[in-house]
Formats: structure tokens, sequence, C-alpha cells
């Protein structure tokens, strides 16, 4: 298990991170995400050990993190711009990885280039974007780590290598009990894998939820009112509301059940609920903190 | 599929072997190319041992010592001075970026690991190309025949001293700054800062402190290691004298033989690498406060930067405020001492550029502006009230006359006809040169004016007409072991000489006091033994047929008896007054004082024990030499008449200026020019006057006209 309690950090007067709390369960697949500079990264850097927080406790497995060597090398990190030798190739880097994680699995190392598919002796900076992503996978899988700590990890990839490494990261998954913490945008990958979200704004805890919970928190109706009601009753409490014709598309904070009997008092001719995307949830959630996506005429 | 790999126990200690064979083999180059380099020193051994082609053991042994610690004194401190920062420059290279920083700090490795390791990569890329060059210069020394393990010994601990002491320094700046580029300038600034502050403080003293000098004064120079070491560390050969097989007249003649050679001042390495142990800790201090956020700053310190920005402001005052204003005033200006109004000026605009320069750099940004008034007051404020306190001599720096009792000895050198560079030790003469000292000062301004404007007039014609020149020179040492330097200009009036209360009558009633005279004079000879002497004196003057006179010089030998009692007269005019006379009074000194020099060697006796050289006296006299001159007639070297001044000898150096020299001493270089036998009956040559004549038959080819 992965505890963030009150992690603060700043840089040079402007609070990147304020009083962060997280909880990771063990086992579990966990999706940060939040708008572009809510801090994530800067939470990830703290959680591997590379900035120092201010305040605050960043632990796994009950252990402190920071500067925990033995801690460490059973954490694999992939950050958005993975760093190599400039003149190193595939195999070096492996020898490189080989010589710090003590857990380091060659046999996975061989089984994974016919995977990838990539020249070990080509010098990594020739590959391309995409590739080197791949190589960075390879390497970071192989270290066989308890705790996988991604940011941005599928960026550049194609379709079918992403489903390929989502593969291998939900095998590890399943099989090893790996705990993972992943950052990204691409809401809709993260809903396919994570079981919890975090949402980051502006360096605080939005919310943390299981996706479950979160999606059982919210819920979209789609809702034909009697004839006479054009429009939703104002004191029905909707985060969004949009109309064709004369079905209502209403988003609520609350479970199906309970916004069914709130709208039963206006003898609707029709409710329905339907699930909510991921990605819906974190525009409507980030929605009341002025993060809608605005109608913007040109 | 099951992953599971081989468990293996944790690999994470203070030293990781993977990082450490990686830093070699990725920075292989830097070490090759050096290491290339390096071995061209025992190729050129290996040449100059073939082309000596001397197989003697001890002697090439020691001969390869030799070479070898004159690289350790001369090259080794450049050589590891620029090395070391490159070494530093590839193992903490990964420190000034974002994505290398954070791969690094995400490896399950401390800290403590990666500051060992890399360091310890570090100190072998700077070993391995002095190894391979030691290496081959032993192979060099086994292939000559001789091999000088001591001398091999210290050459390796003193390579590896200044190599630690380096790198470790390099690595210290490398924990200060994160941005690559920042990194050697800011070792090379503080390799040199001390001794260049040194000259730049004294350069600016100068122009505030009448007399106070802009020199170098070498006081910080252990704090800049390189020139400190290169000064004070240097090869040292032991001789000993053998007797040869030779027997010259009778005479044992000795062969030099080399029987050692020393690192003299060798220790100095060792203190160095010590301060290298709190340089390696210092940065492993920083290393743990460090933030990783910082890559790419200029200053990764954080209370390090305002001392950035005023250090760099201040030194841009100091600096680019003294050229500014030598460029715009100072240039225009007559004498030394600043103006201070255009001064401050200068150093304000100066201090205000350095101060937005490390702001920028700090900032990494163009847009520092806002906000910065308050820093820039502090600048100006301080660059005033500096500027103030030296204007002002707050610090009494300008007034300073050191006590008396202070004063262990004072070095006098006066500029006169005859040059006075004399050390005084006893308390009534430190005190006489404190009084001309305070003299000088009291006519500060005077003296100052005429620095300034060093001509009197323009006459009619626009000739101007300049005061007479002299300076005073104190060298101060004081029993704390400290120094007080001071040199005043001092232009005066000639009727200004025996004018008690100024400023050239103190120099002159110093100059000639008998003590500081006998000081000048006697001070060496009264602590050593004289072994001979000699005179030199211009004995004829040979009149050319186009009227060009040219003297020829005699030089008479003395025996030590001779040279005693020559001596012992000088003892006794110095005594009377004699010597030191008219030293500001350039027309009489030429007009009194001898063209003839008497050479007094001697040779010092120190703690009892008679030094192997010869020192020498100089001595000008004069016709108030009395007792000098008597004896030099009494000894039958010299009669009075035979002297002749330097206004005889000098003034006739010319075409056509012949009337100063007398017609007795002349010597016809043509005979048909000299006088005839009727010019001489006539009564033309004087009677008192002798003549020789030297020829054969067909005329005299030299006629000598003495006497008269």
């Amino acid at each position: 298990m992965i505890e963030i309690k009150n992690v603060t950090k700043t840089f040079d007067g402007f609070t990147a991170l304020h009083d962060v709390s997280l909880t990771v369960p063990a086992g579990s697949v966990y999706g940060l995400v939040g708008p572009n500079g809510a801090g994530k990264s800067t939470l990830i850097r703290c959680l591997t050990g590379i900035y120092r927080p201010d305040n605050g406790t960043l632990k796994a497995d009950g252990q402190e993190v920071w500067e925990n060597a033995a801690l460490k090398s059973r954490i694999a990190a992939i950050p958005d711009d993975w760093y190599y030798f400039m003149q190193a190739n595939v195999r070096d880097m492996m020898h490189f990885y080989k010589g710090f994680y003590p857990r380091f699995s060659m046999e996975r190392y061989e089984k994974l280039k016919e995977v990838f598919n990539i020249d070990e002796k080509r010098t990594i900076r020739r590959l391309s974007k995409g590739m080197q992503k791949q190589v960075a996978f390879w390497l970071t899988m192989c270290c066989m780590p308890d705790y996988l700590v991604l940011d941005e990890p599928v960026d550049g990839l194609d379709p079918v290598m992403r489903r390929q490494v989502w593969s291998l990261v939900m095998n590890d998954v399943s099989e090893r009990g790996t705990t993972v913490l992943v950052s990204s945008h691409n809401l809709r990958e993260l809903e396919d894998v994570c079981d919890h979200v975090g949402i980051l704004e502006r360096g605080s805890v939005l919310l943390e939820r299981s996706l479950a919970q979160l999606q059982d928190n919210m819920v979209k109706l789609q809702v034909v009112f009697p004839d006479g009601v054009t429009e939703v009753p104002a004191d029905l409490p909707v985060l969004h509301a949009s109309r064709i014709g004369r079905i209502h598309t209403l988003i609520m904070r609350m479970s199906a059940e309970e916004a069914s009997n709130l709208l039963m008092k206006y003898s609707p001719l029709l409710v329905d609920a339907v699930p909510l995307t991921l990605e819906e949830i974190f525009i409507y959630e980030l929605g009341g903190t002025d993060y809608a996506v605005k109608d913007i005429v040109l | 599929m099951n992953w599971e790999g081989r468990i293996m126990l944790s690999k994470t200690s203070y030293f990781n072997a993977t990082l450490f064979r990686k830093n070699l083999t990725r920075f292989w180059p830097l070490w090759g190319m050096a290491s290339f380099f390096g071995a061209i020193f025992p190729l050129a051994l290996l040449v100059q041992v073939l082309q000596n082609y001397r197989f003697i053991a001890d002697v090439v042994g020691l001969e390869m010592t030799q070479a070898y610690y004159a690289v350790v004194a001369y090259g080794v401190p450049i050589i590891s001075l620029c090395y070391a920062i490159l070494c530093a420059m590839c193992v903490w290279n990964y420190l000034y970026n974002a994505r290398s920083v954070g791969f690094l700090h995400t490896l399950p490795i401390r800290r403590e690991g990666l500051f060992v390791t890399n360091f310890l990569s570090g100190m072998v890329m700077m070993a391995i190309p002095y190894a391979i060059t030691g290496i081959l210069c032993v192979l060099v020394s086994v292939l000559a025949g001789g091999l000088d393990l001591k001398g091999i010994l210290i050459t390796i601990l003193a390579v590896v001293g200044e190599s630690f002491f380096y790198f470790s320094g390099a690595t210290l700046v490398a924990f200060i700054t994160s941005n690559i580029m920042a990194l050697p300038v800011l070792y090379f600034i503080f390799q040199f800062l001390a001794v260049l502050l040194d000259l730049l403080i004294s350069v600016f003293a100068q122009g505030f402190f009448f007399g106070y000098q802009g020199e170098f004064t070498g006081a910080v120079n252990f704090l800049s290691p390189t020139v400190f070491l290169m000064e004070n560390i240097r090869p040292h050969n032991v001789y000993e004298e053998i007797p040869s097989d030779v027997v010259y007249n009778g005479v044992q003649e000795y062969t030099r033989v080399l029987t050692d050679v020393e690192l003299e001042n060798g220790w100095l390495i060792l203190v160095y690498a010590l301060v290298g142990v709190l340089l390696t800790a210092a940065a492993w201090l920083l290393y743990q406060r460090r933030r990783s956020e910082s890559a790419g700053e200029v200053v990764a310190v954080g209370w390090m930067k305002p001392i950035f920005r005023y250090g760099v402001s201040f030194c841009g005052a100091l600096a680019g405020g003294l050229l500014l204003y030598y460029m715009f005033w100072g240039m225009y200006q007559g004498g030394q001492y600043y103006d201070l109004l255009p001064l401050l000026v200068c150093m304000a605009v100066a201090g205000a550029i350095g101060y937005y320069l490390a702001s920028m750099l700090l900032a990494k940004s163009l847009r520092v502006f806002k906000g910065s008034w308050k820093g820039l007051g502090l600048v100006a404020i301080t660059v005033a009230i500096v500027c103030g306190i030296m204007h002002f001599d707050l610090l009494g720096v300008e007034s300073r006359v050191p006590d008396a009792d202070s004063v262990e000895s004072v070095q006098v050198r006066i500029n006169a006809s005859n040059h006075l560079n004399v050390v005084v030790t006893e308390p009534e003469d430190i005190e006489r040169v404190r009084e001309a000292h305070r003299a000088v000062l009291a006519h500060r301004d005077t003296l100052i004016y005429r620095d300034a404007n060093n001509y009197i007039a323009t006459d009619a014609s626009g000739k101007r007409l300049y005061y007479e020149y002299s300076y005073l020179r104190l060298n101060y040492t004081l029993k704390s072991g400290l120094t007080v330097e001071r040199r005043y200009p001092v232009y005066y009036l000639p009727e200004e000489v025996d004018q008690p209360g100024t400023a050239v009558n103190a120099l002159k009633e110093l100059y000639s006091s008998d003590a500081i005279q006998y000081a000048d004079l006697m001070g060496g000879i009264d602590k050593g033994r004289i072994v001979s002497g000699e005179l030199s004196y211009p004995a004829r003057a040979i009149k050319h047929e186009d009227g060009y006179i040219s003297w020829e010089w005699d030089f008479k030998s003395l025996t030590s008896a001779q040279a005693e009692a020559l001596v012992e007269a000088v003892r006794k005019d110095i005594a009377a007054g004699s010597f030191g006379r008219n030293a500001f009074d350039n027309e009489r000194w030429q007009k009194e004082t001898y063209a003839a020099s008497l050479h007094i060697y001697y040779k010092t006796i120190e703690n009892g024990e008679m030094m192997d050289w010869n020192d020498g006296l100089d001595l000008k006299f004069s016709v108030n030499s009395t007792h000098l001159v008597a004896e030099l007639e009494r000894q039958g070297i010299l009669n009075r008449t035979q002297l002749y001044t330097e206004e005889q000898v000098y003034a006739s150096d010319k075409y056509g200026n012949t009337a100063v020299v007398p017609e007795s001493a002349i010597v016809y270089a043509n005979p048909n020019s000299a006088p005839t036998v009727e010019e001489i009956i006539s009564g033309a040559i004087s009677e008192k006057e002798s003549i020789g004549i030297i020829g054969g038959a067909d005329g005299p080819t030299a006629v000598f006209v003495t006497g008269g």
C-alpha cells in the first residue's frame, strides 16, 4: 500500500502540492488525474524519491520512501520523459538497470525482447519516441517491481502497443499483486484499467474514490417530463443539464436510485440512468471549480 | 505467463560498481585523451636519456627525480586545475538536467552511494592518466639504469594529493551550482578570486591613499592554491663536492655531484590535501540539502544566492567602476588620485550592471527589474559608504605611521643623486625614518598637487620648467610579521632642499644623517670579512680629431689589508659628515663627487658561518671625503690630482664640450693635434705640466700632458 499524507511541496514560493493525502491500496491500479499543472508529476517525483517534500510523509509498505534504497529497489518508475545515456543501447541500459535492481529478471528481459521486437544493439537515441517508451517499459518491467509508478505511460505509443503494455501491467497486477500508480490524461484508457481514482486540482486532492464509488456518486439521467414542464425544475440539484427535443439529460451528484426518487415528484414520463464515463466525471467534478468546458463563440 | 524472476540480495550500499563502471566507460575519451598527452612526457624523457646515453644508475635516478619534481612543482598544479574540472563536469553533470537527476535519484541507491561512487569515479579518471604516465616514466628510468624509489614515491603522493585537492574543489563548486556552463566559470573564479581581489582592492585603494602601494600584496595567495603551490614548491638539488683526479697547479680540483633531490615545501601538498577532505565534506553536506528541482540554476544553494547577487554586484562596482572611471574621467586627469564624485557615479553604474546581471542569471530571465530598487539602493549606499571611508581615511591607512615600538625594521629607499637603499633596525634610526615619514605626510596636499601637475611653469619659448623629483619608499616590517609599504613621490624646488619644514628637507636630513649613511654603506661590511677591493677610475681622456672626448678607465686591485684601511677611512668620513652631502643638489653633486668608484668585496658571516659567495659594496666618494682620499694617497694608489669629478668626466662625453676636462688629463688620439713645442715654450701650456712623448723616429704616436 502507498500512503501519502499531508504532503506539501513548494518551488521558490509557489505551492505545487498543498497538504496532499492519498492512499493507494495494495494490488490496485490507481489513476491520478487532474488538469495540467495540478501537481501530478510533482507528486510522482516526491513518491519516487526525486523531490523531498517540505512537509508530510510518503510511505510504501509502511516505510518512508525518501533515501530508502531497499524500498526503492521494489519501486520502478517510468517518467513522462524517460532518461537514457546518450551513447547507450538497450543492452547497455539493461546492464545498468540490472546493476541497481536486485530482482532484475533476465528471463523476462529475453521474453519481452520478442514482445517489443526492438534491436537491442541500436542506440536508444536513434529510436523513435514511441520505441524509446517501449524500451522504458521493457526494462522497467524486468525490475520486477512491487510498486509501479507511471507518468503518462502510453504517451507516444501506437494503439496496439498501448494495449500490449497495459496487458503487461495488468498481468503483473493480477499475478504478482503489483501496486500501480498511474498518472494520465487519457481517461478513456484509465477507465479500463483503474480501480481507484484520485483527482488533483491546483495542488490539492479534489476527491479520491474507487471507480465504482465514483460512478455511483454521480449519475447521468435521461428524463422526459410531463406536458407543460419545459424547463428542469429549479430545485433539482443538477450539475449539468441539456435538452434534445423533450429529452433532458441531467448530471446529478448522487446515486441513480436517489436521483430517480427525487424526480418522481415531477411524475416524469421517462427516467433512464446512463453510466458516466471517467471523462465525464472528471469534467463535471472539476466543473465545480470552474473547469467546465466553456462554450466559446469565436 | 509467470513473470516471477530470480530474487537476489539487495545491492544497495555506499558504492555501486555498475555506476562506477558506467562512468568510466562513458567518459573514456576524456581520460584516454589525457593519458595520450601524458605519455608524451615519458617519451620526451626517453629521447633525452637515449641522446645523453648516460646509464649511470645513481645519477640517472636522481636526474629523473629532478624531472618528476619539476613537473610536480610547475606542471601538476596547472594540469590538475584544468583536468579536475573536466572530470567533475563528467561525473556531476547528471545534477544539472531534470531528466538525468530524476533518473539517478529514482534508482535504489542513497545519495551517499551516488556521491561516493561518482567521487571515486572522478578520482580514478584523474588518476588514470597520471598512473599511465608514471608507469611509463618508471619504465624509462629502469631502461636508463636508474630508479630512485624515494623520488617516485614522493611524486606519486604529491600527484595524488594535488589531484585530490583539485577534484574536491571542483566537486564543491559542482554542488554550489546546478548549471553545467556555470560550473567551470565559477570554479576558475573561486580558484583565483583571492589574488584577483587582492590586486583589485590594492589598485582601488591606491587611488585614495597618498603613498599607498597598489601592488599585488600576495597576502592571501594561499587561498589561490595554484598560485601558492607554484610559488612555493620547487625541486631542490643537493650537491656534494668530491675531490677529482685532477690537480691543477698543485691545487686539488673538485667535482660537484648530485647526491639528493628534495621537493622543497612539498608538505604544502599534504596541507591542501587535508583541505580537500574538508571541501569534500562540504560538498557532501550540500548534496544532502540539495534540491533536485534546482537543476539548471546558476546557484543551487538558496542561502548563497544573495551572496552571489551582491558579490557580483560589488566586484562589478569595483572592477567595472574603475574601468569606467579611467575610460571616461581618469584618463583625462593628472595624477593617480581619484575625483570622488565621478568615481562614485561610475561605481554605482557598474554595480547596478553587476546586480542586474547576477539577478538575470539567478532568475534565468531578463525580467528582473521589478522591485529591484531596494537591492540597487543597497549597492549604491554600500559603494558610497566604502568610498566615503576611503576618501576620508576613516581607517587611518593613509595617515598611518607605524608605532616605533611595533617596528622590527624599515627598508628605506630614497631616490637622489646617489640612490639610498638601507634597512635600519636601531630604534633611533627607525625614529628618524618615522620623522621623515610624518614630514612627508604633512605635505600631502602639496605633493599630490605636484604629482598631478609636475611642471612649475612654461617659459617664453613654451618649454616647461619641471620640479626636481625624488621619492621615499618605506617598507616597515612589524614585530607582528606584517609589513607596511609606502611610496611617496616628492617633487621639489631646488631652494626647498635646505629650507627646514619642507618634505625634501626632511628627506635630505634623513638621507645625510650619519647613522643612515653608515647603515647604508657599512651595514653589510660590518657583518662580514673584507677579502679584497678594487678601485675603478677614469685615467685619461682621449681627445679625438673631431673633438670628441672619450675616457679610458683603469682598475687597481686592492688587497684585503688595503681595502680594510680604506674602509676605515670611509668610517671616519661618515663620522665627519662627508658622505650624503648634496644628494638633492644635482649640480653640486656633479661638481664635488668623483667619477671613481671604490669596490669592496667581503664575505658575509651568518650565525658564525662564512658564506661561500662574495658580497660587494660600491662606494662613490667626493672631494669632501678627505680621510678616504688621504688614505688613497698614503697607500700610493692615487693622488688627489688623479681624481676627476663626475662633471669633468661625464660632461665631456659630448662633442665639443671639453671645457671641464682638465688639459692634464687629455691624451691626443692624433699626436699632430697635440700642443706644439712653441705652444709649450710660449706658455700656452702651463709650466707645471709635464710632457711625455711615446713614439719613434717618424714622430710621436702619443703625447701625454700631465700635471698643471
